[in-house]
């Protein structure tokens, strides 16, 4: 599974919603199959559900057990940290590791 | 396929209303009592945030301020005064409105009521002592896995946790472990479960309440953190640091302290077996509450699903009876029989599970109650009795028009108003009581009023005004109750809105009798009037007396069924022309079904009679033989025997054949008609 060494970029904006999460995942896999790397820009996003979330926490785990990294563009600010706030996502598990609060600088 | 969760809501809300109603009507008359208030505040919280979880915008809005007014009722600042109580009850019927078609709803409406409640509240300033929380916070550990498909359902978790949030100091964790890598992932099912750490003052019906909507499909776990801590090792199970095994393991080379205590002679041995029995019992206790608290909703057509298998059920049941019946198969004949236990307790298990209280629909009736009597200038009081009385939610559902009738014309024409009764030595307050009780496999359902009571004379006049019964001709006075069931009958000299247009009593018969069930009047001239409903438990199946006439085979609802006796060839000689019995003094007519399904075949010698009533009347059917017992599953007649009005339904027996269901009633009324009941002399 050598990949690329070039980070890919995969952008989500508008609706980050379950609405549009086929086309979310699909992008998130073609991505990690092109690269080793996959960074996530969700600076565009104006509504996150909870759906989008658990896409992000099973692309980092994904990510992980084939030797390959996906992270965030930035630290999680505007709508993507509401949301990680609001559902408990900054603390435990796999999702500390791709949003935890140490990776948070502001919002 | 999925419950639509709009569909839900709306189903949900309604309950939700309708109990916000019987609580607002409950706290008009005892206005200090805390545990309403308390009730109905919960109800508005709950329905407004549900609705903004399910995006019912307007409901949220609206329901918003109304909270806000409850809250400071709560908080002393604002009296549930009968304006109040007005004014919530009207945006009770509003919020309905928005939630089942908004459409109807009138801003206008809206805007009144809210201006009302705003008034109110800006002219009751706040009381001079706070309210003093009843007891101190307590921490809450829950847990909540939401089912699979909620997120495609429309469930957002996220307002869940918010309101969680708004009760107190709280801490949300996500726990992600169970989500699978992205590959496997199926995105639209909710892998992510919840600890939530709430410390707070509400109670856990409050907690309970964030979760209706979602409880059904949810994993939901909520319990007290213990105030004295848990024990070490629990603590150390929980964290997950060492298995429960191990703690037992070692837990176990301890003597327990019982032991200790009795070895060391500090407490007697039976005193310690007897506190053991306490332990056992309070934890077996609260195990069963836990049970007991737990329920599901269900889809009622999932449940009339579940019954019409269940009645294919028992059909085939009873054919695979009759086939075993010939076998010497003794192995066979064991299986059969437990077959047949099963099915017996899947029926009675089923039946049970579409019963609901009739509280439910008595509470509805209070709201009818209080606005009728305010717009006839009366004051009635509702009072009920046996409302945990079960029935067929069909019956229940399909009750409500009847008693509307019922009790509108008790209010209307049987209750007077003030000055009448306090002219006639009563108390000024009129009353209506509604009853349920259980009468064998029947169900009673009472309306008594202590009004003027029926005027028998008023009814004769009427009925030989219209040519119902001929002038001076002789009835009982219970045959006289009987006219006001006749089509368009009306006593009452003025037509008012509520009721005197004679449209009413007749629509309450047929509905009862389409129910199967039967309505009796009993009345004391002032002293007012029951009105008895006689309902059947259950629609769907019914204990039946199967008879043979000529060929065919019939079903006689057991419950209608008073005695068997015999008619010999010879009494039957000495009957011929005279169609009635002497039952133990009373002269019964009857009826041969022979003749009524005119039967070419030549009679049994030994015909047997079987009585049946309806109401107070008896009449007797003469059939070929009693074959015995029999479970029937009542099946409907189609279309096309819309007119056939001696059955009322069929059912299908364990040769496959199919038996007709007499129609008790009907063939009551046409042996009554043809052989009027006298008294032997």
């Amino acid at each position: 599974l050598a990949g690329k060494t070039t980070a890919v970029n995969v952008a989500f904006f508008g609706a980050a919603t379950i609405q549009n999460i086929t086309a979310g995942r699909q992008q998130l896999l073609s991505a990690l199959a092109e690269s080793d790397e996959v960074v996530v820009d969700c600076g565009a996003v104006e509504d996150v559900d909870v759906c989008f979330l658990q896409m992000l926490v099973a692309a980092h785990l994904g990510a992980r057990q084939a030797g390959k990294v996906v992270r965030l563009a930035a630290a999680p600010a505007g709508r993507l940290f509401d949301a990680l706030e609001r559902g408990g996502f900054l603390d435990g598990g796999d999702a500390e590791a791709l949003f935890g609060r140490r990776k948070v600088l502001g919002r | 396929m999925t419950a639509d969760p709009r569909q839900v809501f709306i189903e949900e809300a309604a309950e939700l209303l309708a109990q916000l109603e019987t609580t607002l009507l409950a706290l008009e008359n005892s206005p200090s009592d805390q545990e309403l208030v308390a009730t109905a505040f919960r109800a508005l919280h709950t329905i407004k945030g549900s609705g903004a979880m399910f995006r019912f915008d307007a409901v949220t809005a609206f329901t918003h301020h109304l909270e806000n007014a409850f809250d400071r009722v709560r908080r002393g600042e604002l009296t549930p005064s009968p304006t109040l109580i007005g004014l919530a009850l009207a945006a009770k019927d509003h919020v309905r409105l928005l939630i089942e078609s908004p459409a109807q709803a009138s801003a206008g409406e809206g805007d009144r009521i809210l201006a009302g409640v705003a008034a109110l509240i800006a002219g009751d300033g706040p009381s001079p002592e706070p309210a003093v929380e009843a007891s101190g916070p307590a921490t809450w550990r829950i847990r909540f896995t939401l089912g699979g498909d909620a997120l495609e359902r429309g469930v957002n978790p996220l307002p869940l946790l918010d309101e969680l949030r708004s009760m107190g100091k709280c801490t949300v964790v996500a726990d992600t472990s169970a989500v699978p890598e992205l590959a496997d992932l199926d995105p639209y099912r909710c892998h992510v479960h919840w600890d939530v750490v709430l410390t707070t003052q509400q109670p856990r019906s409050v907690i309970e309440d964030v979760f209706i909507f979602v409880m059904d499909d949810a994993d939901l776990r909520i319990e007290e953190a213990a105030a004295e801590g848990e024990r070490l090792g629990d603590i150390l199970v929980r964290r997950g640091d060492v298995p429960a095994q191990t703690i037992e393991a070692i837990a176990a080379k301890q003597e327990k302290l019982g032991t200790l205590l009795v070895k060391e002679h500090a407490v007697p041995e039976d005193r310690i077996r007897s506190a053991l029995a306490e332990q056992k019992h309070v934890r077996e206790a609260a195990q069963g509450a836990a049970a007991a608290a737990a329920s599901v909703r269900v889809p009622a057509e999932r449940l009339d699903s579940l019954m019409d298998q269940v009645g294919e059920l028992v059909i085939a049941q009873a054919r695979l009876k009759q086939v075993v019946a010939a076998s010497d198969d003794a192995q066979v004949k064991a299986i059969a029989e437990e077959m047949e236990r099963l099915s017996n307790g899947l029926r009675d298990t089923t039946m049970s599970i579409r019963t609901v209280p009739i509280g439910t629909l008595f509470d509805r009736f209070r709201r009818l109650v209080r606005d009728l009597s305010r717009e006839l200038g009366k004051e009635v009081r509702l009072t009920t009795s046996g409302e945990e009385t079960e029935l067929d939610k069909t019956v229940i559902e399909r009750l409500n028009d009847p008693l509307v009738h019922i009790i509108r014309n008790s209010l209307d024409h049987g209750i007077g108003d003030t000055a009448q009764r306090i002219a006639a030595g009563k108390p000024a307050q009129g009353q209506i009581h509604l009853s349920a009780s259980h009468s064998g496999a029947q169900v009673l359902v009472r309306v008594r009023d202590d009004g003027r009571g029926l005027n028998v004379e008023r009814i004769r006049a009427k009925a030989e005004e219209r040519g119902l019964i001929a002038p001076g001709a002789s009835l009982s006075t219970h045959e006289l109750y009987q006219l006001i069931f006749a089509a368009g009958f009306s006593t009452a000299s003025e037509v008012t809105a509520v009721s005197g247009r004679g449209v009413g009593m007749d629509v309450v018969k047929r509905a009862i009798e389409s129910l199967r069930g039967s309505v009796e009047i009993d009345s004391v001239p002032g002293q007012g009037t029951e009105i008895t409903l006689k309902l059947p438990l259950t629609l769907a199946i019914i204990d039946g007396l199967l008879v043979r006439v000529g060929q065919g085979r019939y079903v006689i609802p057991l419950s209608a069924v008073e005695e068997c006796v015999e008619l010999s060839a010879e009494d039957d000689l000495r009957h011929s022309g005279r169609n009635f019995l002497n039952i133990r003094g009373d002269l019964v007519p009857f009826i041969r079904l022979r003749q009524s399904f005119r039967s070419a075949l030549p009679a049994d010698p030994y015909q047997k009679v079987v009585i049946v009533s309806a109401g107070e009347r008896r009449v007797g059917l003469v059939v070929d033989q009693v074959i015995g017992d029999h479970q029937t599953v009542i099946k409907s007649l189609s279309g096309l025997h819309a007119d056939v009005e001696d059955f009322s339904g069929a059912t299908i027996l364990g040769d496959g054949t199919v038996a007709l269901i007499l129609d008790v009633g009907h063939l009551v009324l046409q042996g009554q008609a043809a052989e009027p009941t006298r008294q032997a002399s």
